[in-house]
């Protein structure tokens, strides 16, 4: 990739680029769906893509609860999706 | 130490950007303060290296948002602070946000006068699988692609109503991304039936007409008088189902679904702060401004979309107009002439893409209306029908809609309808102020809350 960033997404290196939010990096590799709600157990992903929805939710660098939609990524950063159920 | 500014603008996009540039012309101190990390707003979304560029291909009215930009050298851009309360303090404001989505720092801005011009977020009226992924509204994915360079999926329809939708087409097309199908509840042959909007759509028609001619290059068919029944698939939108008002369907297959019902002014800072608010005549909570953008409480300012949706060119007028009133300035009565065209042409876009409330009628009892706290339209209508709700806070109340993390921004209109429509009771004009006005307008943490608190140096 041009700007050579490299994050990790659930353990995996991705390349990423200057600019990208999270939901970009996540998107661009194949995934539409990084959550599952708490009492349906349903997929969720990006929806409204402004910070407004709240449905987009990651936890970038041990930090739970952000916005895949506005938060931009840096050189290293770790993205943990809980769209595989640990409980 | 707080910072101290003559003026604090929340919210950077075009209307925004033109009220801080105008009123940092005279040297006041102004700060520009948005939640995304760069300036532009969800109009001129744009990836880092467009902003050095004459053209892009992609961005409308790309010179504008150059020319506003190279205006904002003396503004502190405060990117990346999303604010969570506009409060009274000392004669004038004080401003609290958090600085990073994941870094979360508190900060505090102190203020003599506050412009809030923080937009709208889509509106999207429930559909059987609205849920799923691969579904979203039109601007976010727009946004995705503008911003990032990434489209939302290989092969899309959009859908809802109004003129957001060809817009989005346009955008798609230049990613090259297959644009199936678009579809509009409404009828766009409205605007030639009514006259007052003409004198205001030279520009925008001209627009339109190149939308259209690029639609009709690409062979994607538009479908008026449709909306979207479903959406269908497992984990994914898989396929779109789209009725006419006559019960004629059409199905088409798609990674992912756009769509776009209007708009929903983001007014919880204003309310917060006291202002007074009106309904506008497409249904929207809205505040109340005087000729100078001057809301009922004195020193905050609005302008843009919380004050009517009316799209960039209004929003941009109104910037400016703020940012003069703001020092006791004249505002040009040709600006103010060009500003009335635009809203009588706002005027006739909302009755040309109103919605239906009573679509609301058709949700399945099963399917999810609040996406937060995963509440069901036969909840909300069983809470009307058993425990006798009548309004949408006795109905948040009883089944938790509208009480999860985005508070009731994204299904608070649908709870009100449904609540209207089920319990026989009109929707209360004062029920969506009581809405709206809850504190944070952003989550926050308590660590910041707790810093904030202990009054912790933010600088």
């Amino acid at each position: 990739m041009r700007d050579g960033l490299v994050v990790r997404v659930d353990g995996v290196e991705v390349a990423a680029r200057e600019g990208d939010t999270v939901a970009a990096v996540l998107v661009r590799a194949g995934m539409s769906s990084w959550r599952r709600t708490r009492h349906g157990d349903g997929p969720r992903g990006l929806f409204c893509g402004m910070g407004a929805c709240q449905d987009c939710l990651v936890t970038v660098d041990g930090v739970p609860g952000v916005r895949a939609c506005l938060a931009p990524v840096g050189d290293g950063s770790v993205i943990e999706t809980s769209e595989v159920r640990g409980g | 130490m707080a910072e101290r500014y003559d003026v604090v603008v929340i919210g950077a996009g075009p209307s925004g950007m033109a009220a801080a540039a105008e009123a940092s012309a005279t040297g006041l101190r102004v700060a520009l303060v948005d939640q995304q990390a760069r300036v532009g707003g969800a109009y001129w979304r744009h990836e880092p290296a467009h902003a050095a560029l004459d053209d892009t291909g992609m961005h409308h009215d790309w010179a504008t948002f150059r020319r506003l930009l190279a205006r904002l050298d003396a503004v502190d851009q405060l990117a990346s602070h999303a604010v969570w309360s506009v409060d009274h303090a000392d004669g004038g404001f004080v401003v609290r946000a958090t600085h990073g989505e994941v870094a979360r720092t508190p900060v505090r801005l102190d203020a003599n006068h506050v412009v809030v011009a923080t937009g709208a977020h889509e509106r999207v009226v429930p559909f059987r699988g609205w849920t799923l992924p691969g579904v979203m509204t039109a601007g976010g994915g727009q946004g995705l692609v503008k911003g990032t360079g990434v489209a939302p999926g290989r092969r899309v329809v959009l859908a809802g109503t109004g003129p957001l939708l060809l817009v989005v087409a346009d955008t798609m097309l230049r990613a090259g991304v297959d644009v199936v199908a678009v579809t509009e509840r409404g009828h766009p042959l409205g605007y030639g039936l009514r006259p007052s909007s003409w004198s205001g759509a030279a520009s925008r028609s001209r627009e339109a007409a190149t939308y259209v001619r690029n639609l009709a290059a690409h062979r994607v068919p538009f479908h008026a008088g449709y909306r979207v029944m479903a959406a269908e698939g497992t984990d994914h939108v898989e396929r779109v189902v789209l009725e006419s008002r006559r019960g004629r369907r059409r199905e088409y297959d798609v990674d992912a679904l756009l769509v776009s019902d209007g708009f929903t002014p983001q007014l919880e800072l204003l309310v917060q702060a006291g202002a007074g608010t009106r309904t506008d005549d497409d249904g929207s909570l809205v505040v109340t401004v005087d000729v100078g953008q001057r809301t009922s409480v004195p020193g905050l300012l609005a302008t843009g979309e919380v004050t009517g949706v009316g799209g960039a060119s209004s929003a941009i007028l109104e910037g400016y107009v703020a940012g003069r009133s703001i020092t006791g300035r004249d505002v040009d009565p040709a600006l103010l002439d060009r500003l009335a065209v635009h809203r009588r042409f706002a005027r006739v876009m909302h009755a040309v893409h109103a919605v239906d409330p009573s679509t609301v009628a058709e949700l399945p009892d099963d399917e999810i209306v609040c996406r937060c706290e995963e509440v069901t339209a036969g909840r909300i209508r069983a809470a009307c029908r058993d425990l006798g709700a009548d309004d949408p806070r006795a109905a948040k109340l009883m089944t938790r809609a509208g009480m999860g993390l985005c508070q009731g921004r994204t299904c608070g209109r649908t709870v009100a309808d449904l609540v209207a429509l089920t319990s026989g009771r009109p929707v209360d004009p004062d029920d969506a102020p009581r809405w709206a006005g809850r504190l944070p307008a952003t989550p926050v943490t308590l660590a910041a809350l707790a810093q904030e608190a202990a009054g912790v140096d933010q600088t």
